[in-house]
């Protein structure tokens, strides 16, 4: 019983032992970066370093103008930043906040929502357009039909009385 | 050549037993050609040229040379005989003909470019005239050939509602009809008259309901197409029929019928053009005037049954003959004459009518016929652009000798004859507004043909005058 109870203490020490580094570099990252998640724009050309250093070597190539996903902010004036599964290191004066026209991008919104309704609008009334002809493209072909069957059977009865008549004149 | 005169071609041995044989084989073959440009050639509309020769014109040409040439082959063995340069009119032809084959002749040995040169004109001539000859040597006139015609008029009329109403569909296999109003016209106006013969002869009920459909579809084509010209010829044909066939109170009361249908149609295409989409077509009948034509037609009918209410009852309406009312006719025909005349010679004038009482509906009736009849060409129009001043008047020879003629066979007692000739009527006047298609020109003069030709056996009527109170 004592030696189990030992060798539980044991056991429960050095595990909390193992958690402290982690607990540690996780306050350390914490310490040294701050997460921004947000998109800025690359005032000109820049390169994303592998490390935060001039002389990393290039992993991310932004051309001027172009959309920057940033992922944090270092200490020491860094953004990190990630494209497409590639994470790097640009200098904070290489990018700058994007400016969100808000009253622009509604409207936009705005529109594009009245452009889809429109194009749901005109998809519908094309269909309901070719069920309709297509109903009344049936009801021509029926009517056209019945006409013709109509004046066949009439001409095919008017026959057949007629052979009947010359029929009962031969026999008389 | 031996035995050749001017008026009876008969080469070879002459024994009746060959004769009577060829007789058959000639009259077969005519026959054939007939119900083939009846029933069949009007249903060619496909818009295929092989070469620089429309596939309509070709057919055209080739089926009825063709018989022609076969026909000769049966003279030449003795077969068959037939007789021509009779009269005027078959020297108008023939001189015609003779023109014709001289300017195709020109054409080709004369000018250089020769693919890009037409001869559809030419060719119709030589078609027609071709024709002229066939029928007029076996004038035989058989209710089938009307009946045909009412059966491919309804096969066309399908593919134009189907355009009509669909939107697509027909303009690939009737793509010469679609293009062409002024054709639509002309082939509903004949396929309107013979469906409406039919149904004042028929006897039998669902066969009168069969003509009924043809004429129901025919009329609607004949609204949705809104040629005004075509529809004016239509109403007065309704007029005609009393004056060309014996009005018996059968026939007037069948007639009156389908006029009222006609009316009634007409009337009401301002509510389904304005007030629903049932139509594809850019097609518009304005409401005012169809009010107004509904109050004539109520005036006429209040006159109509007014003398229909004086007829007894137990009276066999088939042997009563209403001369009072034929002459009723006589004068609304006239009356409708004088009043499109009138409104035509106007020209422009009508523009310039005051907006008073009643005048915006004479206007808005007559500026839109003038402004149609205008802008039409008439066949007339296009015989001098394309065959010059002697080929115009060769032509113009043959429609006045063609209506002498016409009017030498017409007799009351003749009902088949009348009607052929009241179509023969119709087509000349149609010549004077617009061009008539190529898939209904042969019809059209094979019945001209058979009016002038056609020897039928006179009805023998006896007649007691009644006199109602």
């Amino acid at each position: 019983m004592k030696k189990m109870l030992f060798a539980f203490a044991v056991v429960l020490f050095f595990g909390s032992m193992s958690a402290l580094p982690v607990r540690a570099e996780e306050v350390k990252q914490e310490e040294g970066f701050t997460e921004l998640n947000q998109i800025m724009v690359a005032n000109e050309a820049v390169e994303a370093k592998e490390t935060p250093a001039n002389s990393g070597k290039t992993v991310i190539t932004y051309e001027s103008g172009a959309s920057v996903f940033v992922i944090g902010e270092t200490k020491d004036g860094w953004y990190k930043v990630s494209y497409q599964d590639k994470e790097g290191y640009v200098k904070k004066s290489a990018l700058t906040m994007q400016e969100f026209d808000v009253e622009g991008i509604d409207k936009e919104f705005q529109e594009s929502e009245a452009e889809g309704k429109l194009v749901i609008e005109e998809v519908e009334r094309y269909r309901a357009e070719a069920k309709r002809s297509r109903i009344w493209g049936i009801v021509i072909v029926l009517l056209v039909v019945g006409i013709f069957a109509t004046g066949i059977i009439s001409t095919t009865r008017i026959e057949k009385e007629k052979k009947k008549i010359i029929d009962l004149d031969k026999e008389d | 050549m031996k035995n050749f005169k001017w008026k009876k071609i008969n080469w070879g041995n002459n024994s009746p037993h060959k004769r009577k044989a060829g007789k058959n084989k000639a009259e077969l073959a005519i026959h054939i050609l007939l119900s083939f440009l009846i029933g069949v050639y009007p249903l060619i509309l496909f818009e295929i040229n092989i070469g620089s020769f429309r596939i309509q014109h070709l057919i055209l040409t080739l089926c009825t040379l063709g018989t022609l040439l076969y026909c000769f082959i049966l003279i030449r063995s003795g077969e068959w005989s037939f007789s021509f340069c009779r009269n005027r009119l078959e020297i108008a032809v023939l001189m015609l003909t003779i023109y014709a084959i001289f300017k195709i002749i020109y054409k080709i040995i004369i000018t250089n470019e020769k693919n890009l040169i037409s001869y559809e004109y030419e060719m119709a001539i030589l078609a027609l005239s071709a024709l002229y000859f066939l029928v007029l040597s076996k004038p035989v006139f058989e209710e089938v050939y009307f009946d045909l015609l009412c059966y491919s008029s309804l096969v066309v009329f399908a593919l134009l509602l189907m355009k009509y109403f669909c939107g697509d569909g027909a303009d690939d296999v009737a793509a010469i009809l679609i293009k062409d109003k002024s054709g639509i016209a002309s082939y509903t106006i004949l396929a309107c008259m013979t469906g409406l013969w039919q149904y004042l002869k028929c006897k039998d009920k669902l066969r009168s309901f069969f003509y009924m459909g043809v004429l129901v579809i025919g009329f609607l084509v004949l609204f949705v197409n809104q040629n005004r010209i075509s529809i004016w010829i239509m109403a007065m044909v309704f007029f005609v029929i009393p004056l060309v066939q014996r009005p018996t109170a059968e026939l007037v009361k069948k007639d009156m019928q389908m006029f009222f249908v006609f009316l009634f149609m007409l009337c009401n295409m301002s509510l389904l053009t304005n007030y629903t989409n049932l139509l594809l077509v850019d097609i518009h009948y304005d409401l005012e005037q169809s009010v107004y034509l509904e109050l004539l037609a109520a005036i006429g009918g209040i006159f109509f049954f007014k003398y229909w209410d004086r007829i007894p009852e137990g009276v066999d309406l088939k042997r009563l003959v209403m001369r009072k009312m034929r002459r009723g006719y006589q004068f609304v025909f006239r009356l409708a004459g004088i009043i499109f005349m009138g409104i035509i010679l106007g020209g422009n004038c009508w523009n310039s009518l005051p907006d008073g009482f009643g005048m915006a509906a004479v206007k808005g009736f007559a500026i839109p016929l003038v402004n149609e009849v205008y802008q039409e060409k008439s066949t007339f129009y296009l015989c001098f652009e394309q065959f010059g001043v002697v080929g115009s008047l060769l032509i113009l020879a043959v429609c006045v000798l063609l209506i002498t003629e016409v009017r030498k066979n017409a007799r009351l007692d003749k009902p088949a004859t009348n009607m052929l000739v009241l179509i023969a009527g119709v087509f000349l006047i149609q010549l004077l507004f617009f061009k008539v298609s190529i898939s209904i020109l042969p019809v059209y003069w094979i019945f001209a043909v058979l009016a002038i030709s056609y020897k039928e056996k006179k009805e023998k009527v006896f007649i007691s005058k009644i006199k109602f109170e």
